[in-house]
């Protein structure tokens, strides 16, 4: 599989990350290089074998639905520096 | 007396027969950090809150019982939720984030009494291996201050290594802190997945990531380990199991070893000075009548392109939580909504980032979800499948930490090179298995290191074979 510069603009598009124009060609280029290197993969032939997403086996614990310790959203909405009356200001959507 | 060598073990009973106080030991340590600022490896300090925190502490000094590591300063990588102090993760993404909360590790070490004197610098998001993708620059290598310290932990390596703190926490998802320990000199533990809880800890990829400790020797690995180790609550992967007593099992005779060597494997990689200390730590083995086994990891060597697709794929998931709103960096100048998402990520995420989130992207995107991310998992059950028939044979399994020694800063510049540094140590982390890199041999002057991977929850057997390793 290679990367050009079509599939650049869509990865740009579905990872919502702007790509500057100096940047386009190395990062296309070490796109590559990693592609190629993990294409690795797809010379094994593993069609039996089952998925692995979590290294533990059978570790679910789910604790007691209950609120341990409540973060006030006045404290939570220190972290950004937009907000009012308890709301995150974004650009207008609805025209 | 100079209080910045002292070791964990020696500050601890220091403080208790009280040859000196927690003031002495912070005031110490900040003049220590102030003559060495070019080594780059603050991101940010808590300087005033420290020694506040040590003046309390020696005028509490009967709680020692229930605080054991009352006044002790230590420093935390800036991946750690530190609430009220800057946790930036290495990101101009999160230069302006100072989180309402901690991280568990954070509060566990908190109670234990420790005090923190700042944050580490770090590859930005963990993403890196010379700590060379930070927003702040690189960390330099206290050892020779034209190498790297390794990363992503290069900061928290590079601060117990030049004697800010005689231990710092770190995080591992792919080697992360075995790396930085070897290039440094130190001893580094991951712990097995899910023995340290990930709540707070900044997360690079979910599956893999796992926080641990850097020490200068293994007694003190040990100690510290202990305080940040248990089951959580607040992360649902966390092991609900009793945390055994670390520092007293490192030194104990309890346990029966058989170590796992790879020969066939290390020397498949051709390269004379490898397999030279690998042979050499062998013989080290046998001197000390240690029991071993050849053994044969098959897969193996397909570790570094399946983490290069899971790793990815979950970090491009986990960071699309970064989009200029709630917390972050945020651009101006914006033209609509999508417009902000646009130039906050683009503007405030470095390079290596970009380009792992893009890789992630592609590896989960319609049609090639398959090929890469499902064909990766498959394969991790592979590797992961190596290891538990390696050990139904042996205790643990040795391997070099890394291929060679510190390398110049600057001096990597193929993104595939930089990548395997870590052919050694993302195997552990794949199968969530407990792995700590020791020093051992160097090469021109510079430090190499040994790894012991054990089997889950196995870290007692991993410090009571490195501390045997070490009585030489």
């Amino acid at each position: 599989m290679t990367i050009d510069d079509k599939t650049l603009e869509n990865l740009s598009k579905l990872s919502k990350i702007k790509i500057d124009e100096n940047l386009r060609n190395k990062l296309r280029e070490d796109l590559n290089l990693t592609i190629n290197m993990i294409d690795e993969i797809n010379k094994i032939d593993c069609d039996q074998i089952e998925e692995l997403s979590h290294p533990i086996k059978d570790n679910f614990n789910l604790r007691e639905d209950k609120v341990f310790k409540e973060i006030d959203r006045e404290s939570l909405q220190k972290t950004s520096n937009k907000t009012e009356d308890g709301f995150y200001l974004v650009p207008k959507v609805i025209e | 007396m100079d209080l910045e060598t002292l070791t964990l073990q020696e500050q601890i009973s220091g403080l208790r027969d009280k040859k000196f106080s927690s003031v002495e030991l912070v005031e110490n340590y900040i003049s220590v950090i102030g003559n060495n600022e070019d080594l780059n490896v603050f991101v940010s300090n808590d300087f005033e809150r420290a020694i506040a925190k040590a003046k309390k502490s020696d005028s509490s000094n009967n709680i020692q019982q229930d605080m054991p590591l009352n006044g002790i300063p230590m420093v935390h990588k800036d991946i750690f939720c530190t609430e009220g102090v800057k946790t930036s993760c290495g990101s101009k993404m999160l230069d302006n984030f100072y989180p309402p909360y901690s991280a568990t590790v954070v509060e566990r070490l908190e109670q234990a009494g420790s005090i923190c004197l700042g944050k580490a610098n770090m590859d930005e998001f963990a993403m890196g291996s010379s700590n060379e993708t930070s927003f702040y620059g690189a960390v330099k290598n206290p050892l020779n201050k034209q190498k790297s310290p390794g990363g992503s932990s290069g900061g928290s390596a590079a601060a117990v290594a030049a004697n800010f703190s005689s231990f710092s926490t770190g995080t591992d998802t792919g080697g992360s802190i075995r790396q930085p320990a070897s290039f440094c000199g130190l001893v580094g533990i991951k712990p097995t997945y899910g023995r340290v809880s990930r709540y707070g800890m900044i997360a690079f990829a979910s599956s893999l990531d796992q926080g641990g400790i850097l020490a200068k020797n293994i007694k003190d690995t040990a100690i510290a380990l202990q305080y940040i180790s248990g089951y959580d609550p607040k992360d649902a992967t966390s092991i609900k199991t009793k945390v055994p007593n670390f520092s007293e099992d490192c030194e104990s005779d309890k346990f029966e070893h058989v170590v796992g060597l790879a020969t066939n494997l290390i020397n498949s990689f051709g390269d004379e000075n490898l397999s030279k200390n690998y042979s050499k730590a062998i013989k080290r083995l046998a001197k000390l009548k240690i029991k071993t086994k050849e053994i044969e990891l098959p897969n193996l060597e397909l570790s570094l392109p399946v983490y290069y697709v899971i790793a990815p794929a979950e970090c491009s998931a986990n960071l699309s939580r970064y989009d200029g709103i709630r917390f972050g960096y945020r651009a101006e100048n914006v033209d609509n909504l999508e417009d902000l998402y646009f130039k906050s990520r683009g503007e405030g995420f470095g390079n290596e980032t970009k380009k792992r989130i893009l890789i992630g992207t592609y590896c989960l995107s319609s049609g090639f979800y398959d090929a890469y991310y499902k064909k990766a998992q498959k394969i991790r059950n592979l590797i992961s499948s190596d290891f538990v028939n390696a050990f139904k044979d042996v205790t643990s399994i040795m391997l070099p930490t890394t291929s060679g020694e510190a390398f110049d800063l600057g001096s990597i510049t193929d993104p595939i090179e930089m990548y395997k540094q870590d052919i050694f140590t993302i195997p552990a982390n794949l199968g969530g298995l407990p792995a700590i890199s020791i020093p051992f041999g160097e090469k021109d002057n510079m430090p190499l290191g040994i790894q012991f991977i054990g089997n889950i929850l196995e870290e007692s057997s991993l410090l009571n074979i490195s501390n045997k390793f070490q009585l030489d």
